[in-house]
């Protein structure tokens, strides 16, 4: 409940910020807080500085350009849903509560990388791309190279997510399908799904899948089966059913590792559904 | 006629305003804050290292003794081992972490059935790991299997779940060199002072029960940590506050359930039910005498509850209450008679199955058709209509049923429970000279309402209207004594120490007014708050009574004591029903409606009484579906937060549709029964008959995991 003692610095800027986290060896950025604080509470971690970025007007923003949407690391989960952004837009809507979207924000959910997060199962399945600033530079990474392991980011001290960008997926179909016990849980399995259909065939298929392994994965083999010839029900079938090849998941008190990889298949299954039926 | 409406709750405008008075809102200047350090295995010799000042264990709590606070040997982890007081609770946190433990670690038990063998010792000091085994027996069991056409044999599990209170315990103490003050999240602030005079040998304590964010049967004992923090308080002469986290709580307070039931039922291929025979086996968690003994009464309501609403003469129960390296565990809303219904229900249920007949015929068949009926352990049922009501019931049922969907079945259970416990209860009424009467309970109401209840009956027995009466409690300096909130009595007992001393109030007006008339009693009659001489129509009001009372040497300050005559109970009794859904493919169980439809006699204020329905449904359908506390092998509680610990919210919670009839009154002055915990008693197993419908496969234990319906 009690955060140990902690020092606290209000930067001007991104670069004072970098500059500060460089310096200071186990110094934290704090953005909504939200994974940070109840940490901080638990006395799981023990950082000697928070850095103060969830104020930085140069980290608020979505920006459409062109067939790319930029996104602020600070823009909160509800500036995205209320963004409309095909697929990310309904991810973000299923994170936590009312409370949890007003204050959480993409930056901080992709840097923190809990195993069972909503959003990368968006991001892996739309080929986002990562941009990470320090006092050196900028670099742009995939977000699956990013996702380095759970809770494992690929950064380094001294560096901060400064933007998300993905493709608009204009044209495309797309669902989440969260599995939850209750309204505001974590995902027990989580499967983001964009479809691109021309008549009676998919054009592009993205699977995403969270909660079932360290990091999110994209069920490829799924995909390319959804592509391999016309939509019919058998075709469904056998991309959720290989999408199950994609889970690797752990018992624990959401579900057994069994319960968790049948769900990837039935939750799949309802994804490309409720994605082919918008 | 204010009872029987719908009167809106006297207490929310504080409440919703946020000028409430929760123990923690509460501020004495100079108030240190007490945190405690908690073991964290199961059974282990310890030895604490103290690094510094203000810290103290239990040689300073309780010198040579393990309970409250262990000096030698600790039981559960969880359990309090040391306590510091510190200028404000984040330094208290910082300052846990300099106290060191050595634990010399003992073998231990998790599991009841392992304890009752006793070849692991729960605590090394006592004999045994079973505190109690009693055999109760009535007819001739072995008998009426042999006569059975069928014998069905199962084991049931009405699992541990935690009460878990939006507010926490916590306690506030003051020693002002003469006297102790405490304030404390409590149900009950006389029950409080009873045990605090008692473990400190001093009798000058007053204490108050502030504002109350809930219990559901977790605030009745008093707690080691209260104890603790009232000796602190004598010694450092400081006052001393103590609220512990949510984890804190989670782990160490507000167990309760934990029952497992072995049995085999006969029956006839018709429904009919020949015998019972049964082992009872309840997990008490570790010995803390306080608990334990709150404990052992529930699962004598666990065993003597368990023929139900049906005429079981054959009937055998044997109970084993056990010992365990747990948290020891206390009264859940219900207290021991929702495992009992849980346990007859399910069986009522299975034989359903089994035999593929109709659950309310089979009830129709085994049901007690006339009342007053003591049943085979000795309860007495006292009145009610138990066919007129199980006959409504199921035409609700039939409703329910051609509402239902695919995958979606209706499950049901009927109940008598046992409310409006004795053996007292005081109410005292004065009348202040501005004309507002002013009304004081000696219960402990946290939530409950009771409080406009008693204005209700006030106003009633008075005649007058509801706004002049202003209602108090939880504090022992403003009423002699009290018993306190509990075991659904609070309206019923409470209600008819308050009906008693108004009319007592009441003739003590009469015999003002009539000498302000000059007339004879028997002259004057009492209307609407005034004296009226009948002969010529002369009257004195209220407040002018009021006004010359004390000249003319009267007191209108009344208390009276209610006694609650032999049983000592009253029997509300329901069906109710539940329309769940079951996703076959991923095994998301929701309950999609209920109906409850109860006789708990007298409905003092409907809007309330369907309150308390409500509450204890969602309470009985989490136990169903959703909550249970999970335990490492080490003894570590895996699921000591909200995230994991799932009560529902709003979005798993469904509709709930309650009727009453009232056709059993209890024989207690507001006539009225007990509904606080009816809810939670009924509808966990009707949640759970409904989803063994669905998947065809008998359930053995709660909650109802996705995957097992699968």
């Amino acid at each position: 409940m009690y955060p140990p003692k902690i020092g606290y610095v209000i930067p001007d800027n991104v670069k004072e910020a970098v500059e500060f986290l460089e310096s200071h060896d186990d110094a934290k950025p704090l953005a909504g807080g939200h994974s940070l604080i109840p940490m901080l509470k638990l006395r799981i971690i023990r950082p000697s500085y928070l850095v103060e970025i969830r104020r930085l007007p140069e980290l608020h923003y979505i920006r459409v350009e062109g067939n790319v949407v930029k996104i602020g690391s600070m823009s909160t989960h509800y500036d995205i849903v209320k963004a409309n952004i095909p697929l990310l837009s309904e991810t973000a809507s299923k994170i936590g509560d009312p409370q949890v979207r007003n204050m959480g924000t993409i930056g901080g959910s992709i840097s923190h990388l809990d195993p069972a997060a909503d959003y990368p199962a968006a991001l892996i399945a739309l080929d986002a791309k990562v941009k990470i600033r320090s006092s050196r530079g900028e670099r742009v990474e995939n977000f699956s190279s990013f996702a380095k392991d759970m809770f494992t980011p690929d950064l380094n001290q001294g560096e901060i997510v400064t933007e998300i960008e993905i493709p608009l997926l204009k044209d495309y179909k797309y669902s989440y399908q969260k599995l939850e016990r209750r309204a505001g849980d974590f995902a027990i399995v989580g499967v983001a799904v964009a479809l691109k259909v021309n008549g009676d065939v998919i054009e592009d298929a993205r699977i995403g899948l969270t909660a079932v392994n360290k990091t999110a994965v994209r069920a490829t083999e799924a995909e390319k089966i959804l592509m391999s010839g016309k939509i019919s029900e058998k075709l469904i079938e056998d991309a959720a059913t290989k999408a199950m090849d994609y889970a690797n998941p752990t018992s624990d008190i959401r579900g057994s590792a069994e319960y968790k990889k049948k769900m990837v298949k039935v939750m799949t299954k309802r994804a490309i559904l409720a994605a082919l039926s918008r | 006629m204010y009872i029987g409406q719908s009167i809106k709750r006297l207490e929310d405008p504080k409440f919703l305003t946020g000028s409430a008075t929760y123990v923690d809102d509460i501020e004495i200047p100079g108030t240190l804050f007490v945190a405690f350090l908690r073991s964290t295995k199961p059974h282990a010799k310890i030895r604490i290292k103290k690094n510094g000042y203000n810290v103290f264990t239990g040689e300073d709590i309780n010198p040579g003794k393990d309970f409250p606070i262990p000096t030698e040997e600790v039981t559960y982890v969880g359990q309090p081992i040391a306590a510091i007081a510190a200028r404000d609770r984040y330094e208290a946190y910082d300052m846990l972490e300099s106290i060191e433990v050595e634990y010399e670690e003992l073998p231990y038990t998790l599991d009841p059935e392992v304890a009752l063998k006793n070849e692991i010792k729960v605590y090394t000091k006592k004999d045994s790991n079973i505190y109690e085994y009693k055999n109760w027996e009535s007819g001739n069991v072995k008998e009426a299997l042999e006569r059975a056409d069928k014998v069905i044999e199962g084991e049931l599990y009405n699992q541990r779940v935690i009460a878990n209170p939006l507010e926490t315990r916590g306690f506030l103490a003051y020693f002002d060199g003469n006297r102790l003050n405490v304030w404390s999240s409590t149900q009950s602030a006389h029950y409080l002072r009873r045990n605090l005079v008692n473990f400190l040998g001093i009798d000058n304590i007053r204490v108050i029960q502030p504002d109350v964010g809930g219990a559901f049967g977790s605030k009745i004992i008093t707690h080691p940590e209260e104890y603790a923090v009232a000796k602190l308080a004598l010694k450092l002469r400081r006052p001393l506050k103590w609220i512990p986290t949510r984890s804190e709580e989670i782990q160490s307070a507000g167990h309760g359930r934990d029952k497992k039931l072995k049995f085999k039922v006969g029956v006839k291929n018709d429904g009919i039910i020949l015998g019972i025979e049964g082992t009872l086996i309840a997990d008490l968690g570790a010995p803390y005498p306080d608990a334990n003994e709150d404990e052992i009464g529930n699962v004598h309501s666990t065993a003597r509850m368990l023929p139900g609403v049906y005429k079981i003469l054959n009937i055998k129960i044997e109970h084993y209450a056990v010992n365990t390296n747990k948290a020891p565990t206390q009264s859940y809303r219900g207290a021991g008679r929702p495992e009992a219904t849980y346990f007859i229900e399910r069986i009522i249920n299975i034989i359903s199955q089994e035999l593929g007949i109709d659950e309310f015929e089979i009830r129709e068949k085994n049901l007690v058709k006339e009342l007053p009926y003591k049943n085979a352990f000795g309860i007495t049922y006292d009145s009610g209509d138990y066919v007129g009501l199980l006959n409504k019931a199921k035409e609700f049922y039939q409703k329910l049923r051609t509402e239902a969907g695919p995958n979606e079945c209706v499950g049901s259970s009927m109940y008598v429970e046992i409310s409006g416990f004795g053996p007292w209860e005081t109410a005292r009424i004065f009348a202040k000279n501005d004309g507002k009467i002013v009304i004081i309970t000696g219960s402990g109401p946290h939530g409950q309402g009771d409080g406009t209840a008693f204005a209700q009956i006030v106003a009633d027995v008075l005649e007058i209207p509801i706004e002049n009466i202003d209602v108090r409690w939880g504090d022992t300096d403003i009423i002699e004594d009290g018993i306190g909130t509990w075991g659904s009595r609070t309206v019923t007992v409470g209600g008819s120490a308050m009906f008693k001393a108004a009319e007592e109030l009441k003739k003590r007006f009469i015999e003002v007014g009539a000498k302000l008339l000059n007339a004879d009693i028997e002259e004057v009659e009492y209307k609407n708050g005034s004296v009226i001489n009948k002969k010529n129509g002369n009257s004195v009001n209220f407040k002018e009574i009021i006004d010359k009372a004390y000249s003319l040497g009267y007191s209108l300050d009344v208390t009276y004591v209610y006694n609650v005559s032999k049983p000592g109970y009253t029997s509300p009794y329901g069906v109710h029903l539940a329309l769940v859904s079951v996703d076959k493919e991923n095994g998301v169980i929701r309950v999609r409606k209920y109906i409850a439809i109860d006789d708990v006699g007298r409905v003092i204020n409907p809007l309330l009484a369907e309150g308390q329905v409500i509450g204890g449904v969602v309470q009985g359908l989490a136990q169903a579906l959703y909550e249970g506390a999970i335990f490492n092998n080490e003894g570590y509680l895996l699921n000591s937060n909200l995230t994991d610990y799932g009560f529902p919210t709003a979005v798993e919670v469904p509709k709930v549709e309650w009727y009453y009839i009232q056709k059993g009154f209890s024989s207690h002055p507001t006539r009225s029964k007990g509904i606080g915990e009816a809810g939670t008693i009924a509808s966990t197993p009707a949640v759970v008959n409904a989803v063994e419908k669905c998947i065809g496969r008998r359930i053995r234990s709660m909650p109802v995991r996705p995957e097992e319906v699968l």
